[in-house]
Order: C-alpha cells, then sequence, then structure tokens
C-alpha cells in the first residue's frame, strides 16, 4: 500500500500548488476550480490515513476515494475552461495558468495508476463503482 | 381543455384529389402536435392538422405545415458517400459504407479502449432509435460517450428534476396550462418556439382572462409583448431574480409550511442561500425595477396555482440548472404542484428530445435507471440478458467534455445521427478542428455543414418515411405511421442501427442476437418490459392505442390506461435511493454525490429543496467586447435550417442572418438600419446587418443562430464561448461578449462633390449619408474631408406570425 500513499500524497501536494497559484481569481470557472479542489484537498487528507490499513481501504475510503476522483474530472474541464477564458481576454496570468496543466495532467496519470493498482489487488467488480472509467485500463 | 374549437391548418400542393391520408405527429418542435400526411402517388404532397387531437385540435405552425417540402428536396442524399484517399466524398454502396464503419469501430475499440466510440444523435429522431442506441451504446460498444444535441435542448430540463424530485419528468402539463391562474415563461419564448401553445395560451387568455402571464427575458419578444408583466432582465441574472423572488415569498409568509414539513427536505440551507438578495441586490444584478419586482413576489406569492415553463433562455445560461431549481424551489416551498394548474413545465427544444432522455440514447440508463446505483445495473443486465459488469457504470460525458477527449486523442471514431453540430455547438471553429481529427460518420438525410469533416455519409429517412413514437414536452407519447417509402438508397435510422448491431456481431450472454427486434413496433414492445415498474412506465401502451387515443402521456399502466395529465398528485417523490435515477450532483459544483452520501440526505420519498448559490457567466462585457451576444430562434425556422431552409415559404421569410441591435446603441455608433456590421468575440467574426429597435435592451445584441454556411460568415456559433453550466453541460449560449464594427467604405470629398452626388455615386440616400457621417443636411462640403460610406444595407424587417390575433 506504500504506493498508493505515495500516490495520493503527491496529489494532496499537487492540489496545495494549484490552490496557491490559482489563489483568490475571481472568473467564476475559477471558483468552480478552486471549490472542487478545497474538496478534493479535504477528502485526500481524509483519505491518507487510511491507507495505512491496506486490506479496509474499499470499504473505509471508499467515499473519499471516490470524491477524490470524480473531483479531478470537474477540475480538469473547469480549469480547461478558464484556461481557454484567459487566452480569449489576454489575461497576463495566462502563462502561469497554463504551466498548471502539467500538474493538473500529472495528478490524472497518478489517479490512473493507482486505479490500476487497486483494481488489480481488488478486482474489477469492486472498484466499478468507486472509480470513474475514464481513469481505469483501457482494457474495460 | 383550453381549446373550444378545432381548426384544421392545411397546406397541400397537388392536382386531383389526394391518395390517403396518414396518421402522423409533427417532427419540428416539442409541442407535439397531431397532424396527417398528404400521399399522392407514394410521395408526401402535404399536411393538415389532426382536428382530434387534444394538443393542437388542427392547427399547426408555419414551420409545421411547411416541413413536408424537405422530403421532396431535389438534393436529397440518395446514396451513402465515403471520403476518398484524395479527399473527396465519393458515391459508395450502402455495404461498403457499412463495412467501413465496422472496420474502424472494431480497430478504435482495440486500440483505445471501450470509451473511444462516441454516439452524438438528436433530439428529432423516435423513441424507438434512442432505445437502440442505448442498447447499442452500453451493451455493445460498452461506451460512456453516448450524447445527443439534447444537451443543447433538454439536458437542464432532465437535471433540475433529477435535482428535485429525484426522477426526470416534468411534474406538470399542457392541461395545467389550461387550469392555471398564473403563468410564468421563464427564458420561454413560446410565440416562436411553440406558436401552437402559445395560441392556446393566448385564446383562453382571451376568453376568460386567464392566465396572468409573467414573462421573463432580456428581449422584448413576441411573447413578452404580450405579457402581463415582463420582467427584462440583464443576461445571466436568472438565479438573482429567483433568489430575489423566494426571498421576497419567503418573508411575506406565502409559503405552505405543512407542505415543507411533510413533503421537502432542505428547507434552512435553501432560505439561507437566497438570504443574502434582498429585493434591492436582486433589482441591482438584474436591473428590474423594485415595483416590477415586487408585483412579480405578488402575483406567484398570491396565486394557488401557478405554472412555471422554461426554456432555453433558462437552459442555456451560466446559472442554468441552479435557476431550474430554483424555479422548482419556488412551487415546493409553496405547496404548487401534484394538483391541477400547478407544477413546474420545464420544457423541451425538439419533438423527440425527451424521448431520447426517457429510453437512455442520453445521459442515464433506460427507463430512469440510475447509472451509479449498481441494483439499477443489474436490473437492465437482467433485462438485456447481459453479465452487468460489461454495462459502464457512473455519470455520461457531454458533448463538450467529449471534444475535449477527442482533443486529448481518446476518441477515434465519432457517429453523428441527424444533427448538425458543425453549425450548433459553440465555438465552431473548436469543434471542427477536433471532429478533423477523428473519424466522423454523419448520418442525415442532407449534406450538411457538417459533411466536411465527414469521413462517411448515410443518407438517413425523413419525417413520413418511417414508423415510430416521440415523446413531447409534457410527457405524451405520439405516434408517427409511415407514409411513404424512403427513396431509393435511403435508410431509416433504426434500419441503419440494427445493420450496425448485425455486423458487428453484438450478442447477449447466450450467444444470441443482442438487438432482438426487427421493427420500431416490436423494439417499442421490448422497450415497455424495461420501462415497467418506473416512473416512465409504459407498458399499457400499443401503437394502435396511441392512434385511437391521439397521444397518451407517461406513465401509462393498467392503473392508468389513458396516461396520467400531472405527476406527484400523491405527493411521494422519487427519492427513495433505490428508485431514484441519480443520486444527485452538488448544486454548485455539479459533483455527482455519492451513494452514501446521498443516503445521508434521507430523502425518502419527499422533494429536495436545493441551496442555490449564483455564479454570474465566466464570459461578460469588457472594454474590449463591450456587448452582450446572446443567441436564439427565430419563428420562421428550426435549427440549422437543415429541413425548414427547404420550403421555399419558410426561406423566403427569413433568407439571412441578422444582428439585434439596441436603438440607443446604433444611434451612439451612427448606424444605419439593414446597414452591415462586423460582429466579432475572441472567437470569430460574423458580418450581417443590423436589425435596430427595441426587441434588445442597451448593451445587447441578439443573432439567430440557424445560419451556419460555410459559404457566408453569418454562423452565431463562430462567436460563441463553449462554457457549459455545471449540472446538466449545457452550454451558454445565451452570454458571451462580443463588439461591433462597422464596414464602411472612406471617399474622400473633392471640391466637386456635394453631399447629394456623393450620395447619387454610391446609391444611397441622401439622408442616410448624413446619419452615418452625423452631418447636419446644411453641412458644407470641404475638399479633403473624408466621408464614411456604408457598404451595404439591406431590408432585414420580418413578418411577424401571429395568427392568434385575427383568430381570437
Ligand atoms: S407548434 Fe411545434 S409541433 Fe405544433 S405545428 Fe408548430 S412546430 Fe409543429
Amino acid at each position: 500500500m506504500a504506493e498508493l500513499t505515495i500516490i495520493f500524497e503527491a496529489l494532496w501536494a499537487n492540489a496545495i500548488k494549484i490552490e496557491r497559484t490559482i489563489g483568490e481569481a475571481d472568473n467564476p470557472l475559477a471558483k468552480l476550480c478552486l471549490t472542487v479542489l478545497r474538496e478534493q484537498k479535504q477528502q485526500l487528507e481524509r483519505l491518507l490515513p487510511k491507507l495505512a490499513d491496506e486490506g479496509s481501504i474499499l470499504t473505509s475510503g471508499k467515499q473519499a476515494l471516490s470524491i477524490v476522483y470524480h473531483d479531478d474530472e470537474l477540475i480538469d474541464s473547469y480549469f480547461r475552461s478558464w484556461l481557454r477564458h484567459l487566452k480569449w481576454s489576454e489575461d497576463p496570468f495566462l502563462p502561469e495558468a497554463e504551466r498548471l496543466l502539467t500538474v493538473l495532467e500529472e495528478t490524472k496519470s497518478r489517479l490512473t495508476e493507482a486505479a490500476s493498482l487497486l483494481e488489480d489487488r481488488y478486482g474489477y467488480d469492486a472498484v466499478k463503482y468507486v472509480i470513474p472509467a475514464f481513469y481505469m485500463p483501457i482494457h474495460h | 381543455m383550453s381549446w373550444i374549437d378545432e381548426r384544421v391548418d392545411m397546406n397541400v400542393y397537388t392536382q386531383g384529389d389526394i391518395d390517403r391520408w396518414v396518421y402522423s405527429t409533427c417532427n419540428i418542435c416539442s409541442v407535439g402536435c397531431g397532424c396527417h400526411i398528404a400521399v399522392k402517388d407514394n410521395k408526401i404532397v402535404g399536411i393538415r392538422g389532426n382536428a382530434a387531437h387534444p394538443i393542437n385540435r388542427g392547427r399547426l405552425g408555419p414551420k409545421g405545415e411547411n416541413q413536408w417540402y424537405a422530403n421532396n428536396s431535389t438534393d436529397r442524399l440518395l446514396t451513402p458517400l465515403v471520403r476518398n484517399a484524395s479527399g473527396e466524398l465519393e458515391p459508395a454502396t450502402w455495404d461498403e459504407a457499412m463495412s467501413l464503419i465496422v472496420r474502424k469501430t472494431k480497430e478504435t475499440l482495440a486500440q483505445k479502449g471501450a470509451n473511444s466510440v462516441a454516439i452524438y444523435s438528436t433530439g428529432q429522431g423516435h423513441l424507438e432509435d434512442y432505445y437502440t442506441i442505448g442498447k447499442i451504446g452500453r451493451a455493445g460498444l460498452h461506451t460512456h460517450l453516448l450524447d445527443a444535441n439534447t444537451r443543447l435542448c433538454t439536458a437542464t430540463t432532465e437535471f433540475c428534476l433529477l435535482q428535485s424530485f429525484g426522477a426526470d419528468g416534468t411534474p406538470a402539463s399542457y392541461d395545467d396550462v389550461d387550469e392555471t391562474d398564473v403563468l410564468m415563461l421563464f427564458g420561454h419564448n413560446l410565440a416562436e418556439t411553440g406558436t401552437v401553445l402559445f395560441e392556446r395560451v393566448l385564446q383562453r387568455k382571451k376568453r376568460t382572462g386567464k392566465p396572468y402571464l409573467i414573462v421573463v427575458d432580456p428581449r422584448l419578444t413576441p411573447t413578452a409583448k404580450e405579457a402581463d408583466l415582463h420582467l427584462q432582465l440583464y443576461p445571466g441574472t436568472n438565479v438573482p431574480l429567483l433568489n430575489g423572488l423566494i426571498r421576497m415569498i419567503v418573508k411575506a409568509g406565502r409559503i405552505d409550511e405543512a407542505f415543507i414539513r411533510n413533503y421537502t427536505i432542505g428547507y434552512d440551507a435553501m432560505l439561507a442561500s437566497v438570504e443574502e438578495w434582498t429585493p434591492e441586490k436582486s433589482a441591482e444584478a438584474t436591473g428590474i425595477p423594485l415595483a416590477q419586482l415586487e408585483a412579480a413576489a405578488e402575483a406567484l406569492g398570491q396565486t394557488s396555482r401557478l405554472v412555471t415553463t422554461t426554456l432555453q433562455g433558462t437552459f442555456q445560461s451560466a446559472d442554468a440548472t441552479t435557476a431550474c431549481v430554483d424555479i422548482n424551489n419556488l412551487h415546493l416551498i409553496r405547496g404548487l404542484i401534484g394538483k391541477p394548474g400547478c407544477g413546474p413545465l420545464h420544457m423541451a427544444g425538439q419533438p423527440s428530445s425527451s424521448a431520447n432522455r426517457t429510453v437512455g440514447g442520453v445521459g442515464t440508463y433506460p427507463a430512469h435507471r440510475n447509472p451509479q446505483n449498481p441494483k439499477h445495473l443489474q436490473e437492465m443486465a437482467r433485462l438485456w440478458n447481459v453479465e452487468e459488469r460489461v454495462l459502464p457504470a457512473g455519470p455520461e460525458k457531454g458533448i463538450e467534455d467529449q471534444l475535449s477527449l477527442i482533443e486529448q486523442g481518446k476518441v477515434g471514431l465519432f457517429w453523428n445521427i441527424g444533427t448538425n453540430p458543425l453549425v450548433s455547438l459553440p465555438n465552431r471553429t473548436r469543434v471542427k478542428k477536433a471532429l478533423e481529427s477523428v473519424f466522423v460518420v454523419v448520418q442525415d438525410p442532407f449534406l450538411t455543414e457538417t459533411a466536411a469533416v465527414a469521413d462517411v455519409i448515410l443518407p438517413a429517412a425523413l419525417w413520413g418515411e418511417k414508423e415510430g413514437t416521440m415523446e413531447n414536452a409534457d410527457r405524451t407519447i405520439n405516434l408517427l405511421r409511415k407514409a411513404v417509402d424512403p427513396p431509393e438508397g435511403v435508410r431509416s435510422d433504426f434500419d441503419i442501427l440494427l445493420d450496425f448491431a448485425r455486423r458487428m456481431d453484438f450478442r447477449d450472454k447466450d450467444g444470441r442476437p443482442l438487438i432482438g427486434y426487427d421493427s420500431p413496433e416490436a423494439c417499442f414492445e421490448e422497450w415497455k418490459a424495461v420501462s415497467r415498474g418506473r416512473p416512465c412506465d409504459m407498458s399499457g401502451i400499443t401503437y394502435d392505442k396511441l392512434e385511437r387515443h391521439n397521444g397518451l402521456r407517461w406513465p401509462v399502466t393498467e392503473e392508468a390506461p389513458l396516461g396520467t395529465p400531472r405527476l406527484y398528485a400523491d405527493l411521494r417523490f422519487r427519492t427513495e435511493a433505490d428508485d431514484a435515477q441519480s443520486y444527485t450532483k452538488d448544486q454548485f459544483t455539479g459533483r455527482p454525490l455519492t451513494a452514501s452520501e446521498y443516503a445521508e440526505l434521507k430523502p425518502d420519498g419527499r422533494a429536495i429543496l436545493h441551496p442555490t448559490r449564483y455564479s454570474p457567466p465566466p464570459e461578460q462585457p469588457t472594454a474590449s467586447y463591450p456587448f452582450w451576444l446572446t443567441t436564439g430562434r427565430l419563428v420562421w425556422h428550426w435549427h440549422t435550417r437543415t429541413k425548414t431552409a427547404r420550403s421555399p415559404y419558410l426561406q423566403a421569410i427569413a433568407p439571412n442572418a441578422y444582428a439585434e441591435i439596441n436603438e440607443e446603441d446604433a444611434e451612439a455608433l451612427s448606424l444605419l438600419p439593414g446597414e452591415l456590421v462586423r460582429i466579432s468575440s475572441p472567437r470569430g467574426w460574423i458580418e450581417v446587418p443590423a436589425n435596430i429597435g427595441n426587441a434588445v435592451q442597451k448593451g445587447l445584441i441578439f443573432v439567430p443562430f440557424h445560419y451556419g454556411s460555410w459559404d457566408g460568415h453569418q454562423a452565431a456559433n463562430e462567436l460563441t464561448a463553449d462554457f457549459v453550466d455545471p449540472l446538466s453541460k449545457q452550454p451558454t449560449f445565451k452570454q458571451s461578449a462580443c463588439k461591433i464594427e462597422k464596414i464602411r467604405h472612406s471617399h474622400a470629398l473633392t471640391r466637386e462633390d456635394t453631399l447629394q452626388t456623393v450620395a447619387d455615386h454610391y446609391r444611397i440616400r441622401l439622408d442616410d449619408l448624413l446619419k452615418a457621417n452625423r452631418l447636419k443636411a446644411d453641412h458644407a462640403v470641404q475638399a479633403g474631408q473624408t466621408l464614411e460610406i456604408p457598404i451595404s444595407a439591406a431590408n432585414v424587417t420580418l413578418p411577424a406570425y401571429r395568427p392568434y390575433l385575427k383568430q381570437v
């Protein structure tokens, strides 16, 4: 389970990085993004201690895990929309925001890696209703 | 019913007697008017309204009356087309085209996995097509990527109903419109989008004085002109208006406390969310005078019968689902639901988009089943005789998310059925670029603008050339009999889908073909079994019964053999965890709640009042783009004009796009009526004539979205931003920023010039030359001075369509 802990700790660090960078941006898309990001961060904080008990993560951590994944889908969507907005409004913040896309992509690939680990260990049926399909290995 | 008489509208063009009239339903808008199709020599030659149909009693609107011309259009596609190595579309046989699609599908699935094939369908097909798409998509392709242009149409209806009542299905019906005392048309330009229903409302109003009509719209539309109270709010402020009204109603004590206590949850959190919206704050945010807000709160707070309808003005806004939930909240706190003359009636745009939602061609699983509830998927697996593990779980992906997945290289095949996304989707430059990167199948009767990105085109049958059913905006299932065979070489959507399933060799878990039916009626019989026991139970329907009774509103069961005029008469909502169609979403962020979060809410059959936090439009006017842009429809055309432009009558009346500009803005820019202007946004630009008047408020530009030909520069969706509502993922067509630029020649005056000679030279009126240059008639000409000459002017005055004024 150490692998999962490493992954989710990295996600938490990414969430902090994004939150700090977006800061107090007042566009509605940025606000939506931040609201979801803060929820994700909070759920990661709930999830991390539970990862110590490997056997029960899909029961004790199921809800937090599911929210973390679903939040990531939303963050990705709102963030990309916000990037388009920054571009169209020629906002000087654009280059910095574009750099954050790499962080988001890293988060996504780590979540995909975690999905794969969880599926390997607990089987597809155990994760089907917890992890959104787009994070699962493609054979499904 | 409100109609006191019948009036059979008819439009037939032939010589001598026709051969037969065939039972059908109008295939244009969601009102669902009954009609008969005139056939002569196996050709459709006209239409007449069905006098016995309760929805229209024989009446038809202009689009309905003229829809049949498209069937006989000489530019129908009569053979599949396949793009060859040099990039040209060339005729192919059905076998070649279908084999290619099957090969590409298999390749894509092998390379990119299940969620790499997208089907993007329509709201203008038949229920049986949608059910088949749902079954093929989920049990055959195992994909999440099932969406439709209903995303631009009724997606918000679905999500607001799921949020508040646990399941889709609009609570009130047209019967309630006939019985209500107050009718609030919220972002709903009924006079232009549902002409027959509007006529029905006005006929009753003229006769009885009821209903008191409140119209909420930033434009002075033909609907708003008939209102008792027009709330002309600023764009993007539906939620500030509704939050303000709810707060006023609560403060005035006009709530039904017993109803709230017994039949709802969430009142305190809802109330807290509107607390900041004082009348003054609401007035300031919306631009509506306080006195009008008070009048609205008085009317809404006093009445014991209220119906509220919504359409694109509400749905295509940044706060779409929250505004619709606000409306549900209003009805719930006043206890105005489930009884005659009461309830929200969230509409649909297209004639069968509701059917697509109901049977699972888009969104959730068939018959209002929750894609996150394992029990519902187990049930579907049993009904379809497949393994539950192959059915994808979780929320669907809307078209804008699908485009993002295409851009990320995750989708390999995009199958477009009966819709024209390169005209209808926002920010179409982006859409075109994305679709150019995947294999695209276009299934359509005509070579639409979307053909530009097609790799294969399949010629599909039109209305009247196939059999099936549709669901309108008030849950009525209507029947359409086949009047004529499709032209040689053309196939129905249903037959194409069945052929695809056969060629893909989709099978159930016992090795039998996944699609076991071979006709629309047999498909409907299977669907009935799937719907049994669910909110949209249609087990009591047969095709013959639909024809005999002129449509039936679901649920139609043994207990309710003639259907159900309104939902929730027993005040039991579909919110039990294992009954609900959704575990709902966070009302602000759109994040789907987990099963346990939902269980903690304990709605248990009670309706849910949600907090309605306001999120303004992401794009608003700026110094560079100082105007609001909003898009919409004209009474004379439907969507991207694939059918209506082929009616000589409709096309002659409204051949071109234009931009409505407020007279004060036009004055400030010294624009002439009909002058060609350039409207641009950060996405692109169009050049259209200016239609100057007071239909739009100051600072707002309206452009109809029907005109998207690649030949002109008139496509409104070159301009629109592709942001979406967080819950329903409906694009926010109603709120982008834009600017207006004049397109003018310049003329340097010489000593010989007079203003009159310059005007004559450019063939414009002297008055116009003066006005365009802000000159007085006695202006002394000075050599070297430069004048601006408008490049062209067009007559943009459209005739009004208001037959009810003659009638009533
Ligand atoms: S109101 Fe709608 S359904 Fe009725 S005739 Fe007109 S377009 Fe057709």
